[in-house]
């Protein structure tokens, strides 16, 4: 007894009306984070940062995406027309594919999966793919050592984000997000990010990493590969991937309220207010990171990984298997 | 994937030169003349494997303005602004090295008023420029804000430079035997009350900047070098109190009022970025310290001397050296007795500390070239001339 | 220690100078061949090579090469005279590495060809440039003597250290130009 494809319970309908929800929402967040991310940077810097189109310079957002659309789609000479175009296009498409299985609200789920977690690190692993395009459909030197860059960097930053989010799968025996967030309370101390803080550390540090953000921006690393990966694009080839780039960031900061940060619930008004209030906090520290640390040096970065996270995450792992093995 | 003919492209005869050119492994890679950490016009070649740098040639000329050949077709006072756009963040410096190369060959003397008041201003030049210094190499290392900060307290001293020389940037306000105007009645007052101020921003900055654990991760070992190789390379300045000489030409060959001044050189012997980083962040103390004594005791008198509207100096040469905030500045100017000079040579300290980037880029990460290349503290304009 | 130089390099020309009028303390010519050696004395004595200059004269191409010692004021000048048709000396690079680019510039600038340069090409100039810009015409090359002060002392001979010797050269300077100003 399927329902009518017309019933909001078949799950093409809500499959598809989640997906126009989701790019609804991501391009709305795009455009109130690079707002944010303006104004925060201009108050970190001491200036006022936008002000002069709408009111404390709201529609500054807009008008820029207006740009962004309205410029000549430049393709460098000697460039591989399918690989360069593809890339923006593969950079943005599957992040959205990872805004379904976030926990918005118990009410609100695009798509329940008992497999979320497994989705969202899936489909945000494609995301490296479209850098590699890009540097290398591209034709250019810079574009491709930040490819090279992504990839080292993708690869060394996946295994100790794996393992932290393991330790808390493990915890509360699901990959589904709905109960991860659901085991835990309104409280922070029924929070798996204070119980397990060392886990809650790797992933916002390889998280950070994995967006590509600041001190971690290698692949596009302004002062050495002058934009690296999309040194050559322009007009919305370019904004894809800035709009990407902050989709992304909304995703991991999800997964991270979801699985750390207790999701929907709070002390009081549990719902979506409380997901997006958690969501928007790890935003702004991953903001006021960029806007406060250098960058590090490229083998500095893998040296991060490789030696003292994924041996913190190994270890953390371990304890978390053992208590729970304890605790039965 | 279309077929891409390279030898279609034009011919650029700096990488054609750069033997033996690409092998199987390597990769040439042109950054600049437009690459955001080059400061301008400059163009490193490099020779890659992987990211660590085999081979690395800076390609000068971008910015060439021939100024010694404008010395030649000018008058001595017509020469006296293009000074001010050699080295446009130490303009007062070169102002100086000219006009002081100049009376000396005149034979004018500079009353202690004028003196009094070119070393506060060269000092004060100098702090804008080691500020600006200081923002561009974190913006260079990734780090956005502190070029902002730098340019808050940057501004508070423009505009000191401001009401005493007219100009913000391209100071021409040395003459021959002085300056040109006197300084305005609350100069003194202002200048103690920004040096009171940038004493005070100084330990933020160290906190903030100079300890943040990925900054000396960045800076600490990188682009060693030892005063014999700084020495051989003509490097001075920071770059070469950086390596542990406390050479300072102030010190050194005391020019002007220099000598009844008390003030630190600062060194560090490490000989990496951190040391020149560290020199030049000390030095803003120094600039400060030298400032209060110059503008404490203002003497009184005139602030020039009076020197010939159309000078001709007698035969003869005469050099003078004047530690710039990128180092050593010597201006050799001879003298055939007539309105112009016969002969202006400009040594321009940037030049000799760029030359020694080939022997510190090798075998280091393009990362490292970028932290060495900011740590030189480069004007292009001054390396080109 | 400036005498030790100037012994060491046997029999050259020089000339104690000023530096509180002149900035340079000791004017040594030496032969264009003998330039390398010069430099080799200069390096093993701690000498820094500030700059490479070259002017053109009368008598041809003087290059002088500017050194100071770390600390002092003690800038010593050491200068060859080479002709205009045959603008050629040994390079110093092997000796100062940091010489290469202001012999190029010198090359740029005159077309004075430096023997043994690992690099001698346009340094600051485009590659298609012709020409080299701070060659003066025959006519407003002035000779040696047109550019020497009055008194300037030149000794030849096996240096002795020279008593201070007088040079009215500078003092009269500003007196004439006053009275031409006015």
């Amino acid at each position: 007894m399927s329902p009518d494809l017309l019933s909001f319970d078949h799950p093409l309908t809500r499959l598809v009306v989640g997906l126009l929800c989701v790019f609804a929402f991501v391009g709305l967040n795009g455009l109130v984070l690079v707002w944010v991310e303006r104004k925060v940077a201009g108050h970190v810097q001491l200036r006022p940062g936008p002000l002069h189109v709408g009111p404390y310079g709201l529609l500054q957002p807009i008008v820029d995406a207006v740009k962004l659309v309205g410029k000549q789609l430049a393709m460098p000479a000697g460039a591989d027309k399918y690989l360069y175009w593809a890339a923006p296009l593969l950079a943005f498409a599957p992040v959205t594919v990872c805004f379904l299985p976030l926990p918005f609200d118990p009410d609100l789920a695009p798509m329940r999966l008992n497999i979320g977690l497994v989705l969202i690190l899936a489909f945000s692993g494609l995301g490296v793919l479209s850098l590699i395009l890009a540097g290398w459909g591209s034709n250019n030197k810079w574009g491709l050592l930040g490819a090279a860059r992504a990839v080292a960097q993708s690869v060394a930053y996946e295994v100790p984000l794996l393992l932290a989010v393991m330790s808390v799968a493990i915890t509360a025996g699901s990959l589904d997000l709905y109960e991860i967030t659901g085991k835990q309370g309104g409280w922070p101390w029924q929070w798996y990010g204070v119980q397990n803080p060392l886990a809650f550390f790797i992933f916002l540090v390889c998280a950070v990493a994995e967006t590509n953000r600041a001190p971690f921006d290698l692949p596009e690393a302004e002062s050495e590969l002058t934009a690296g990966f999309h040194t050559e694009y322009s007009g919305m080839g370019f904004g894809l991937f800035f709009l990407a780039e902050y989709a992304n960031m909304i995703v991991v900061s999800g997964v991270a309220a979801a699985l750390f940060l207790g999701g929907w619930q709070g002390p009081f008004l549990s719902g979506i207010l409380w997901f997006l209030v958690k969501v928007y906090a790890i935003l702004l520290l991953m903001i006021w990171m960029r806007w406060t640390y250098p960058r590090v040096r490229f083998d500095q970065l893998l040296n991060l990984s490789w030696k003292w996270l994924t041996p913190l995450a190994i270890i953390d792992l371990a304890l978390v298997v053992i208590i729970k093995g304890i605790g039965g | 994937m279309q077929a891409f003919d390279t030898a279609q492209l034009p011919r650029d005869p700096s990488s054609v030169r750069f033997e033996p050119g690409p092998t199987e492994d390597k990769l040439i890679l042109s950054m600049g003349p437009q690459h955001p950490s080059t400061h301008g016009v400059l163009r490193i070649l490099l020779e890659l494997d992987g990211e660590y740098i085999v081979r690395a040639e800076p390609v000068l000329g971008y910015i060439h303005r021939m100024h010694e050949w404008m010395a030649e077709q000018k008058t001595y006072f017509q020469f006296m602004p293009n000074m001010g756009r050699v080295d446009y963040l130490h303009a007062m410096a070169w102002n100086w090295a000219y006009a002081g190369a100049v009376e000396r060959l005149a034979g004018i003397e500079v009353p202690e008023r004028g003196e009094h008041i070119r070393v506060a201003v060269t000092e004060l030049n100098r702090i804008s420029s080691h500020l600006l210094w200081w923002g561009a190499y974190l913006l260079d290392l990734g780090a956005f804000t502190p070029i902002m900060y730098a340019f808050d307290d940057r501004e508070i001293l423009l505009d000191i430079l401001q009401a005493v020389t007219g100009s913000r940037l391209t100071y021409s306000y040395f003459t021959f035997g002085g300056v040109y105007n006197d300084v305005p009645d609350d100069f003194a007052s202002r200048c103690l009350a920004f040096t009171k101020h940038l004493r005070s921003r100084l330990p933020m900055y160290r906190d903030l900047v100079t300890d943040n654990v990925i900054l000396r991760g960045r800076c600490e070992g990188i682009g060693e070098m030892d005063v014999d190789l700084a020495r051989r390379y003509g490097a001075t300045g920071p770059v070469l109190r950086g390596s542990g000489a406390p050479v300072d030409t102030r010190r050194a060959e005391p020019y002007s009022v220099y000598g009844k001044f008390d003030f630190r050189i600062p060194a560090y012997s490490q000989g990496d970025a951190m040391a020149r980083y560290m020199v030049r962040m000390d030095e803003l103390e120094t600039s400060c310290d030298i400032i209060d004594q110059a503008v404490s005791n203002l003497p009184d008198g005139p602030c020039s001397a009076k020197a010939p509207k159309t000078l001709k100096p007698p035969k003869g040469e005469a050099c003078y050296a004047v530690e710039g905030a990128r180092g050593k500045i010597l201006v050799h100017v001879r003298s055939d007795g007539g309105p112009k000079p016969y002969r202006v040579k400009l040594r321009a300290p940037g030049f000799s500390n760029l030359s020694v980037f080939c022997e510190l880029a090798r075998g280091t990460l393009l990362a490292d070239a970028v932290s060495i290349l900011g740590s030189l503290d480069l004007v292009i304009p001054e390396i080109d001339r | 220690m400036i005498p030790a130089f100037v012994a060491k390099m046997g029999p050259v020309c020089s000339a104690p100078m000023d530096h509180a009028k002149t900035g340079m303390t000791l004017s040594v010519t030496v032969e264009a061949a003998k330039v390398v050696q010069a430099m080799e004395v200069l390096d093993a004595e701690g000498y820094l090579l500030e700059d490479v200059m070259a002017s053109d004269l009368q008598d041809g191409f003087e290059i002088t090469y500017h050194l100071s010692l770390l600390d002092g004021a003690n800038r010593l000048v050491v200068r060859a005279m080479i002709p205009h048709d045959a603008p050629s000396l040994p390079t110093i690079s092997g000796v100062y590495p940091g010489a290469d680019w202001h012999e190029r510039e010198c090359f740029d600038f005159y077309g004075i060809r430096f023997e043994g340069h690992p690099n001698l090409h346009y340094l600051l100039l485009p590659e298609d440039f012709e020409g080299h810009p701070l060659v003066k015409a025959d006519k407003a090359r002035k000779s040696l003597a047109d550019l020497m002060p009055l008194g300037y002392l030149v000794d030849c001979g096996l240096a002795e250290p020279e008593a201070e010797k007088p040079k009215p050269a500078a003092v009269k300077a500003v007196k004439t130009a006053k009275t031409e100003d006015a």
